[in-house]
């Protein structure tokens, strides 16, 4: 299991070297989000790594020589779920490094720490949305599977930073400012428990259903 | 001694082909060639028994076990080679190798080294820019490192200049000699298989034309060539595939007694080569006698 995971690290070693001038870009440019940009990057960062396995192995035609192996399919499923935790752990490490080398740059630049909530936040969202994604995946290969993980990485991505300026008073639409007014009043380490812990049911149910679907998929 | 493979009534359809109910078993210790021209069914056939594609109905037995109830087992016991790597690109020789030895329970790594060695394989050279006789002799050198005793090829020689192409039939040549060991290898390159092929299975259009050992299959058709005349007798009956051109004709015969006949009436005969064999058949099914 653990090959099939470092597998995917190795074959996308370039991706890998820009991932801190990556974490550096999307740091800047989320200056207007407050402490949702480190969530935001963490889910971008993780939603890359995850497309750049998927568009590798596409162009490789890997299926077919993963298939050959004697390797089960259930491992080969079950290594692509659990490669989403380590890009999200990868990710963080990442952003812990880059964060502190530009703390010491001398410029103003709004750096957020890293907070239970927001890494709470952040894996939640990484794992409904490749929860998502790997099904589709699974079944129809990368290609087709590409679309509905740019709907979902947009449609979360766009949503969480929208949700993050209500938080932070920037935003006038009434449903963001309910929606964050919510937030902010409940117990939030309760809370951020209640969106890990169902959002792992979420990704469970995902992986039984990934599986089943691979075990049908043809080459 | 039991077959290495046995496929019985395999079945696939897909919109625009079948594969029609195919029978056919693969004895130890012999290579067998899978022939038939592009589009015949033998990559449906490999991607059938690999389980690659999934079968509407039949049994595919290796080793004597269900191939998809016991498919880890029997996988570790595989060798393959595919017409296209479908390896990493982006990885080296090396670590490919690596991932592959991990997924094996009996990988002999002594073994690789020795092939990589007389393959001259560069291992610290990325995939991608591996030539295609170098990706082929990598499958191989990996198919044949971790103790296979079956060995299933797709051809694996298309593309290949003639050099790479003999040390490859070298190889199989040796791995043979091991009379617990089978090769299965498909091909529409049929010098390939008149080197070094004991059985010879051809299919055409999903179906299984014959299921001989090659000796017998030679030994057994001429090619035929004579006046336009003989067409006109009883004697076409005994014909396969005609070719005809303005002064006469070319067909391939089955059975000595007709070859014989033919041969009385005025005809010539030579020995076939296996492309004569699959090439008449071929002009045979497509309604040329």
């Amino acid at each position: 299991m653990l090959n099939l995971i470092f597998k995917d690290l190795l074959i996308q070693k370039k991706t890998l070297g820009f991932l801190g001038l990556y974490i550096i870009i999307l740091t800047l440019a989320f200056q207007s989000v407050g402490s949702g940009a480190f969530t935001s990057i963490i889910i971008a960062v993780t939603y890359q790594l995850v497309i750049t396995a998927g568009s590798l192995e596409e162009k490789t035609g890997s299926d077919i020589v993963l298939n050959s192996l004697p390797i089960s399919r259930e491992k080969i499923v079950a290594a692509k779920y659990l490669s989403v935790f380590f890009y999200g752990l990868m990710a963080v490490l990442a952003y812990l490094i880059y964060a502190a080398l530009l703390r010491l740059v001398p410029i103003p630049i709004n750096i957020p720490p890293i907070t239970p909530e927001s890494l709470a936040a952040a894996f939640t969202v990484i794992m409904v949305m490749n929860g998502i994604y790997y099904p589709v995946y699974f079944k129809t290969g990368f290609v087709r599977a590409r679309i509905i993980s740019l709907i979902v990485f947009f449609a979360f991505f766009f949503g969480l930073i929208s949700l993050f300026e209500a938080a932070g008073g920037s935003s006038s639409h009434g449903v963001l400012q309910a929606i964050a007014g919510f937030f902010s009043s409940v117990n939030k380490t309760q809370f951020s428990l209640m969106l890990i812990g169902g959002a792992l049911i979420f990704m469970l149910a995902s992986l039984i259903l990934s599986i089943k679907l691979y075990r049908g998929r043809e080459f | 001694m039991e077959n290495i493979l046995e496929v019985k009534s395999l079945t696939k359809t897909f919109q625009d082909f079948t594969l029609s109910n195919i029978s056919f078993s693969l004895p130890r210790g012999f290579i067998t060639g899978f022939i038939g021209p592009n589009g015949s069914g033998k990559t449906t056939t490999i991607k059938l028994i690999m389980n690659l594609l999934k079968k509407d109905r039949g049994e595919v037995s290796i080793f004597g076990l269900d191939h998809i109830r016991h498919e880890r087992e029997i996988k570790n016991r595989i060798g393959f080679v595919y017409d296209e790597s479908h390896f990493y690109e982006e990885l080296t020789v090396e670590r490919m190798k690596r991932f592959i030895a991990s997924a094996y329970n009996n990988w002999d790594e002594e073994k690789f080294r020795s092939l990589a060695g007389k393959f001259s394989l560069p291992l610290n050279k990325s995939i991608k820019d591996l030539s295609r006789g170098m990706k082929v002799k990598f499958s191989l050198a990996a198919a044949l490192s971790h103790k296979a005793d079956l060995l299933i090829m797709d051809e694996p020689t298309s593309g290949l200049d003639p050099v790479v192409r003999s040390e490859i039939l070298d190889i199989l040549h040796d791995v043979i000699q091991d009379e617990n060991k089978g090769v299965f290898f498909s091909t529409h390159i049929t010098s390939d298989l008149d080197r070094i092929a004991d059985y010879i299975i051809m299919i055409y259009k999903g179906e299984i034309l014959f299921n001989k050992t090659k000796d017998e299959l030679i030994e057994e058709h001429a090619v035929i060539k004579g006046p336009l005349s003989l067409l006109d007798t009883s004697l076409k009956n005994n014909l396969i595939g005609i070719k005809k051109g303005i002064y006469g004709f070319e067909a391939l015969t089955a059975g000595k007694e007709a070859a014989d006949a033919l041969v009385k009436a005025g005809a010539a005969a030579e020995k076939p080569a296996l492309e004569d064999i699959m090439l008449y058949y071929t002009r045979k099914e497509n309604g040329n006698a």
